[in-house]
């Protein structure tokens, strides 16, 4: 196995063949959440967390506002799929849970006669 | 002040991955000649945020922990373009990703090592070149894939292999 110390001076004195790309970038440093991505993003992961299907987390959000329903869109699609009626894994509740952070919303939105989880 | 991010994507897929319009300033890339700066690049990032900068990760568990380590050498040249800074060059990094390991300090290599070796922990390591376009590297990259104490002596330039030479080198020069 050739060390990487002889990987990194063939590279680094070869001048013909340095061809300079990005490496590094204060872009995305400078990008805050928007405040709407960033609530639905905490509510999603909440209803994913307490086991509702996207349709259910949708219909019990009550905000007429679409950065937060696209977010909440959004992250079950990441985590779920585009199915709105598919019931989160446990495997997926508890991956939403370690996302979360031990955060948590003061209401308990998604638990209740219409909610898929009675457990 | 912003913080410099590494990335793995080019400036027009930063463009895109962080919103900006298409019609957004692009910088002018600097030429090889230009790159006056020597640096070591050492960051430590969550998986997450790894594969957000264009980091290739793989799939990793999501129920468990997941660190990455990168670390490896540059030389570079900062160019402003409007309210943002960009860092080109060429650069050879490694990339470690971690599942699940626990330490009550920093996360470095030589604990990463360590804990694989020691404790069971899992690791993986990548190496990426970026900004160099020669042919010849094939036979001088290493082929390992799991991160363990082998690694980081090939990271750290002596080799563990059946020369005595080879174990005295890793312990007259360790990192």
């Amino acid at each position: 196995m050739g060390a990487v110390s002889d990987l990194q001076k063939a590279i680094m004195s070869d001048a013909a063949n340095i061809q300079p790309e990005l490496l590094a970038t204060t872009v995305f440093s400078n990008k805050a959440a928007d405040p709407g991505e960033a609530v639905g993003s905490v509510y999603g992961l909440h209803a994913i967390a307490d086991g509702a299907t996207l349709a259910h987390a949708l219909d019990k959000l009550d905000v007429d506002d679409p950065d937060i329903s696209q977010a909440v869109k959004a992250v079950y699609e990441s985590a779920i799929g585009d199915d709105d009626r598919r019931v989160p894994s446990q495997l997926q509740r508890q991956n939403a849970r370690d996302q979360l952070h031990g955060f948590h919303l003061s209401r308990n939105w998604f638990r209740g006669r219409s909610g898929p989880d009675q457990s | 002040m912003p913080k410099m991010l590494p990335v793995n994507m080019s400036v027009e897929g930063v463009h895109v991955a962080a919103g900006l319009p298409s019609s957004h300033q692009m910088p002018v890339v600097p030429s090889a000649d230009e790159l006056d700066n020597w640096t070591q690049e050492n960051y430590s990032l969550s998986v997450s945020a790894a594969a957000n900068l264009g980091f290739p990760v793989g799939n990793v568990e999501g129920s468990v922990q997941h660190d990455a380590l990168m670390f490896g050498a540059a030389r570079w040249k900062d160019v402003v373009s409007g309210e943002h800074s960009y860092r080109f060059g060429v650069a050879l990094r490694a990339l470690v990703v971690v599942s699940d390991i626990k330490v009550s300090g920093a996360l470095t290599l030589q604990v990463v090592a360590a804990k694989v070796e020691l404790e069971g922990a899992r690791a993986s390591a990548q190496l990426m070149v970026r900004g160099y376009v020669g042919s010849d590297l094939g036979a001088l990259l290493p082929t390992w894939q799991s991160f363990g104490v082998d690694s980081y002596a090939a990271v750290h330039g002596c080799r563990v292999g059946p020369a005595e030479g080879d174990h005295e080198r890793c312990r007259q020069h360790p990192a």
